[in-house]
């Protein structure tokens, strides 16, 4: 029971830590995707000379924003969601209820890496089909903002698992589970 | 059987509590298992990425990330100041100030969240200092919050505009008209509730005052002036719009105001980026949902399925009403747009022949409804938590606003110029 205790501990350090980088991309892609919406304007209104790609690669980094920010949502419980029954329950000491929130989240976290299984291996699929072919500005090959797909999947998915691993360990231990990283936020 | 499985899927993990992007994207998966063709989670992903990759949609988080350079470079105090030489001296002073700093933040923010975040903790225990009840209070900055979304830029009109190809000029002017409706409403709810609990009003401010909150106030102010006056006026797009709004933050809170550094900006990213994403993944998906829909050919289905119940348009309107009250008080308006939007839009639009623009009002205003309605209205909750409120308490005084938002949109619903006049006007579009 220890070394699992102490697995996830472990892994939900990790996933803080990647979490913490994804925050760093994120904020840089949204930055990026208001320059290059500014040059969009200047280019449009100013030199009279549009660009198409700087609004095609605006809407990359939105993908990746929205992508990869998702794994944030899971960890931080940002999503929209709608979180009744879980309350409900944690409202209440019992032990059933509080066997039940848990088991409920893993469930909930189980369903999430099935949809972000398919995320993956489809988004990769997806991506692959793109190898060669270009942008309809024709200055990105798209194989590489299709990536975010199945890169976007595989950090849910790890977030998820830890909130398995987070609930697992607040089952074996009755307590909430240590969080260094997220303490660090 | 499919659909009906699909429908069973969705709700059953939402009530289950999965986050909204994945109940839609597993129950898209019904679609494919029935079909057993695994190109069908090809095309998921391709719907998917073209829903993330969509430039309208860019305007969402650029709006987002104004929203949040606005707040933390203390422009709220500029607005409220503003507010209160307008409408101080009325009676319930500081009520009214609430609503009123409400319509002006929602001009910068588009995010009725971001309302309750910034004005509920301000005026909260500022109003209970004052002598209102806390109810009353958490009521009042609860009820003005749901003005974000229906004046312009809401980041919902942007997300409808976006999804259903209803141009978003067109939303934000029959926004304008609705949202000026709502707030002198409230207004008049607060004056009268006020009046009642024979509650203080602030000296009349002169004319220097108001001048001096006003020049204190100029440049905030000059931010919708920038985005309406472009996008309404057509010379630029809502992103090209939301970009501006961006820059034009960025001047104010860094070069003039000198309120945002270098770690404020990146939390502002950042924080803006984790907003934007719990939306975009949604929209995301919601486009391969709609590919679904659209194939299955459920609004025509779901149109049928009213007709046999009822062949009166109204009497179709008010079920629709009903099930959107509800799912409101659960969820908020952009998911359950993203939601139930590829459904209902077309059963509206097609079958009942509301235009496209008021067909948005409508989704939008019942569902603001059923956001603060008690118990789980998450307006409502978000009030509660930010002001240190009792749920009950605010219950208790949130009937007033609840019935003028219900009256309003009922009138969106059975008159139609309210929604319409300014789009035609303008010739904008979004009529139908």
């Amino acid at each position: 029971m220890t070394a699992i205790v102490k697995f996830f501990t472990t892994f939900d350090t990790w996933t803080g830590r990647i979490d913490a980088v994804v925050k760093v991309v994120i904020a840089t892609a949204m930055f990026v995707m208001f320059g290059l919406l500014l040059l969009n304007v200047l280019s449009r209104y100013v030199i009279l000379q549009p660009f198409f790609w700087l609004a095609e690669g605006a809407g990359y980094m939105m993908a990746m924003v929205g992508l990869f920010g998702s794994s944030t949502c899971i960890r931080h419980s940002a999503h929209m969601q709608v979180t009744l029954i879980p309350k409900k329950l944690a409202g209440d000491d019992g032990q059933a209820h509080w066997v039940a929130v848990h088991a409920i989240k893993i469930i909930v976290s189980l369903l999430v890496i099935g949809y972000a299984y398919v995320m993956i291996r489809y988004g990769y699929a997806f991506a692959e089909f793109g190898r060669n072919e270009y942008s309809p500005s024709g200055f990105f090959i798209v194989y590489w903002p299709r990536l975010a797909l199945p890169i976007g999947g595989l950090l849910i998915a790890l977030q998820s698992v830890n909130l398995i691993g987070r609930s697992v360990v607040s089952l074996i231990t009755r307590a909430a589970p240590p969080n260094p990283q997220d303490e660090e936020d | 059987m499919v659909i009906v499985l699909m429908l069973l899927v969705l709700f059953g993990t939402i009530i289950l509590s999965v986050p909204v992007f994945g109940a839609m994207g597993l129950s898209t998966l019904v679609h494919w298992i029935d079909q057993g063709r695994e190109s069908i989670l090809l095309i998921f992903n391709q719907q998917t990425m073209s829903g993330l990759t969509g430039f309208t949609f860019l305007a969402v988080p650029m709006f987002l990330l104004t929203g949040e350079l606005m707040s933390r470079g203390g422009i709220t105090d500029r607005l409220i100041g503003l507010a209160r030489a307008f409408v101080g001296h009325f009676t319930g002073g500081l009520a009214q100030v609430n609503v009123l700093s409400s319509a002006f933040f929602a001009t910068i923010s588009g995010s009725g969240q971001a309302d309750v975040a910034a004005m509920g903790s301000v005026f909260i225990p500022a109003m209970k200092k004052e002598g209102y009840p806390g109810g009353l209070a958490g009521a009042i900055t609860a009820s003005s919050a749901t003005l974000s979304p229906v004046i312009p830029p809401g980041v919902i009109m942007i997300v409808y505009g976006a999804l259903f190809g209803v141009p978003i000029a067109a939303m934000f002017a029959a926004g304008l008209t609705v949202g000026i409706l709502l707030a002198a409403l409230y207004m008049l709810v607060t004056y009268l509730v006020c009046r009642k609990l024979g509650i203080p009003r602030y000296n009349r401010a002169t004319l220097r005052q108001i001048v001096m909150a006003f020049k204190t106030a100029l440049l905030p102010l000059g931010l919708p002036i920038l985005i309406l006056g472009g996008i309404v006026g057509g010379i630029v797009t809502a992103t090209e719009a939301s970009a501006i709004a961006v820059a034009y933050s960025l001047f104010l809170t860094i070069v003039v105001y000198k309120t945002v550094n270098l770690r404020s900006l990146y939390e502002a990213l950042r924080d803006a980026a984790i907003t934007s994403a719990g939306i975009l993944i949604v929209a995301g998906v919601a486009i391969s949902f709609s590919y679904v829909v659209a194939r299955r050919n459920i609004p025509q289905i779901v149109a049928n399925g009213l007709l046999s119940v009822t062949d009166n348009p109204f009497t179709i309107m008010v079920l629709i009403f009903l099930a959107l009250f509800i799912a409101g008080m659960f969820i908020g308006r952009t998911a359950n747009i993203l939601m139930f939007g590829p459904i209902l839009v077309p059963v509206m639009v097609g079958t009942l022949g509301y235009s496209p623009v008021q067909t948005g009002f409508i989704l939008i205003t019942v569902l603001g409804i059923g956001h603060m309605t008690p118990p789980v209205g998450g307006t409502l909750l978000t009030t509660a938590l930010v002001g240190k409120v009792d749920v009950l308490d605010i219950t208790r005084n949130i009937w007033p606003f609840i019935i003028v938002d219900s009256a309003v949109t009922f009138m969106i619903i059975l008159i139609p110029p309210i929604t319409e006049t300014l789009p035609r006007l303008l010739g904008l579009g979004g009529l139908g």
